[in-house]
């Protein structure tokens, strides 16, 4: 019998997009603005979407989509100070389809957040995880 | 402009928009006047027309924010995202893409159609002399986006003597072409 995937309904993947997208562009503004610190949380926000988004993705086969919002929510984890899910994060993104001049420029992002991690003490107690707020 | 965040509901533009007013409020009274520069674009808006003027009006409540906006802001983040307001007019109004995903790649965010597949990218400049090689950068970018989609680029610059805005459509084959001359 022939293996098959689960199918992720459309509608499914759309909500979370447009959750996602009103986060994302909401940090981005603030961050444009100068107001970093306020946007932080939102960019935690719109990377644990962009994770989920990605998983949906990938159940439906758009293996290059998913890589995708992988590296987007690599980008906005590293922009929410969380270097470490980051770099787990452009690396699951190298392991999808990816064109190879986006896959230069991931490699390079990876190399950004890993010296980053590096120069970066680890925090004294436990960082809490942020799920979006749905 | 205050119409833009009902024709992109999902997207958070408030600042945008009011940046947009801060720039142009800097120059002119409403309504702030672009003379648009299409390559490529196609829509049954445009017809077989290749340039048009855009005006672009604001209420006053939106000007008094953006006084106080321009107060605390530099030039260079009150363009971008003033910029960003003008191209999501024209991907709404003028060659309508749908509804707009945005994702952040790196350091830059890269907006997306995902129903009728080009990428957008948009820049600004308030720098006249800046604007062809402002669209020359974009373009690039665009030809090089994750997706291997088709791109839309829109760069604005808002002068003295007169806003600017081009606005062009390219294919893949002509970016992969691009690329292996470039």
């Amino acid at each position: 019998m022939a293996k098959g995937r689960a199918r992720v309904s459309p509608r499914q993947v759309e909500e979370l997009l447009a959750k996602k997208a009103a986060a994302l562009s909401k940090a981005r503004a603030l961050t444009t603005m100068g107001l970093s610190e306020t946007a932080q949380p939102l960019w935690a926000n719109a990377a644990a979407y962009e994770e989920r988004i990605a998983a949906l993705l990938d159940a439906n086969g758009d293996d290059l989509e998913a890589a995708v919002h992988r590296i987007s929510a690599a980008s906005c984890y590293r922009k929410a100070g969380d270097a470490s899910r980051a770099t787990n994060l452009y690396r699951a993104a190298l392991a999808g389809p990816l064109r190879p001049i986006t896959r230069k420029e991931v490699e390079e992002m990876l190399t950004e957040c890993l010296a980053l991690l590096t120069a970066t003490p680890p925090p004294r107690g436990g960082k809490a995880h942020t799920e979006p707020g749905d | 402009m205050e119409q833009v965040a009902d024709w992109h509901s999902h997207l958070f533009l408030e600042a945008h928009i009011v940046a947009f007013v801060a720039v142009a409020n800097h120059y002119s009274r409403s309504p702030a006047r672009f003379d648009v520069a299409c390559d490529n674009v196609t829509s049954r808006w445009l017809g077989k027309a290749t340039d048009f003027r855009l005006e672009v009006s604001w209420h006053n409540d939106t000007a008094k924010k953006a006084k106080r906006l321009r107060e605390t802001m530099q030039s260079g983040p009150l363009v971008e995202l003033a910029s960003v307001a003008v191209a999501l007019i024209l991907a709404s109004r003028v060659a309508p893409l749908g509804r707009l995903d945005v994702t952040e790649y790196g350091a830059r965010a890269d907006y997306r159609a995902r129903k009728r597949r080009p990428v957008l990218e948009i820049s600004g400049t308030d720098a006249p002399a800046e604007f062809g090689r402002r669209h020359r950068e974009k373009v690039a970018q665009a030809r090089d986006n994750p997706f291997g989609w088709g791109a839309c680029v829109v760069v604005c610059a808002f002068s003295p003597a007169g806003h600017r805005v081009r606005f062009s459509k390219h294919s893949v084959q002509e970016a992969d072409h691009g690329q292996r001359e470039g």
